[in-house]
């Protein structure tokens, strides 16, 4: 077992992290400790296989071209996103105003039921939207 | 190189954190595939995103908040769908046809890290040992992931003196990687 106040110090050593006035003092430390010296050599055998056995991955030759294609149907898709943004506007205005005619005591009947059913559609959207982001992953 | 994204700070963004994107994913997703999957899927919102970008923070504080939201919330929809497939159960039994890599003893002793650390220790040696660029995508701060690589070095050490740790090594490359 390595001296607990030198184990963090040997491991900054083993990264290059320590300050030269910290390896000074390690150095002379580890050159009359044995315990020390031999956490200092696993340690640096463990970096060592460490940086072996973790080698960088790479992206794949297809990642630009796919990307690219990725980039090119979302730029297809702008219309689409313009018309969802008007559908949830007409959601949130017909959701605001089925709570204000709840308030009126005398309003119109087949106003109440085109604001009931503009507050269904409403509601529909939303759930298809969070159903396509749930299972998109699939 | 030009992409179809026509938009030349995005062509920028793209070659300096593509590489850095990727190896942020691969150390919070299970394999490389599913890893590039989310760097275009990242890669894509930042398209989507670039255009209403104020700079109330930094590009790659931005960039790297974006990877690391879309890789777990990968890992948490992966986590509640995962099944297992008889295929899979049976593969499991039979011995992996190529030998294991020649340090499965090592990524048996990572494998069985706690997540915390395992991430932080991966990304590190992903990242050219770097404090300052594990703390900047992961989004802790630089104390932090020294401690923890710390405390996971220490950890493995004592992963690796165990008697019985040739059980781990027995597992077979796929299943270790997918725990790292």
């Amino acid at each position: 077992m390595a001296c607990p106040e030198f184990e963090d110090l040997i491991l900054d050593y083993c990264e290059g992290a320590s300050s030269p006035a910290d390896s000074v003092l390690l150095e002379s430390h580890i050159a009359a400790c044995l315990p020390c010296r031999e956490y200092l050599a696993q340690q640096q055998e463990l970096d060592l296989r460490l940086a072996k056995s973790l080698p960088r991955p790479a992206l794949s030759a297809s990642f630009a071209a796919n990307l690219t294609a990725r980039i090119a149907v979302e730029r297809r898709a702008p219309r689409f996103r313009r018309f969802a943004r008007v559908l949830d506007t007409i959601g949130y205005l017909s959701l605001a105003a089925g709570c204000l005619i709840e308030q009126l005591p005398h309003a119109n009947q087949w106003f109440g039921h085109a604001i009931l059913a503009s507050s269904a559609a409403f509601c529909l959207w939303h759930t298809a939207k969070a159903l396509r982001i749930t299972y998109r992953h699939r | 190189m030009d992409l179809v994204s026509g938009h030349p700070e995005f062509e920028r963004l793209l070659g300096e954190y593509r590489e850095k994107v990727f190896r942020l994913a691969c150390s919070l997703l299970s394999d490389d595939a599913a890893a590039e999957d989310a760097t275009q899927e990242i890669f894509l919102k930042i398209w989507r995103a670039l255009p209403d970008f104020r700079g109330e923070s930094s590009v790659s504080t931005w960039i790297y908040a974006i990877a690391r939201n879309t890789c777990l919330t990968r890992r948490r929809f992966a986590a509640e769908h995962r099944t297992f497939s008889l295929d899979e159960a049976k593969a499991s039994e039979i011995p992996a046809p190529n030998p294991p890599p020649a340090d499965s003893d090592l990524r048996a002793a990572i494998a069985r890290l706690p997540e915390k650390y395992r991430r932080v220790l991966v990304l590190f040696y992903l990242e050219d040992r770097s404090y300052q660029q594990v703390a900047l995508a992961l989004g802790v701060p630089m104390g932090t992931v020294k401690t923890f690589l710390h405390r996971a070095k220490k950890e493995l050490a004592v992963l690796l003196a165990e008697p019985n740790r040739g059980k781990e090594s027995s597992i077979s490359w796929p299943a270790l990687n997918s725990k790292i």
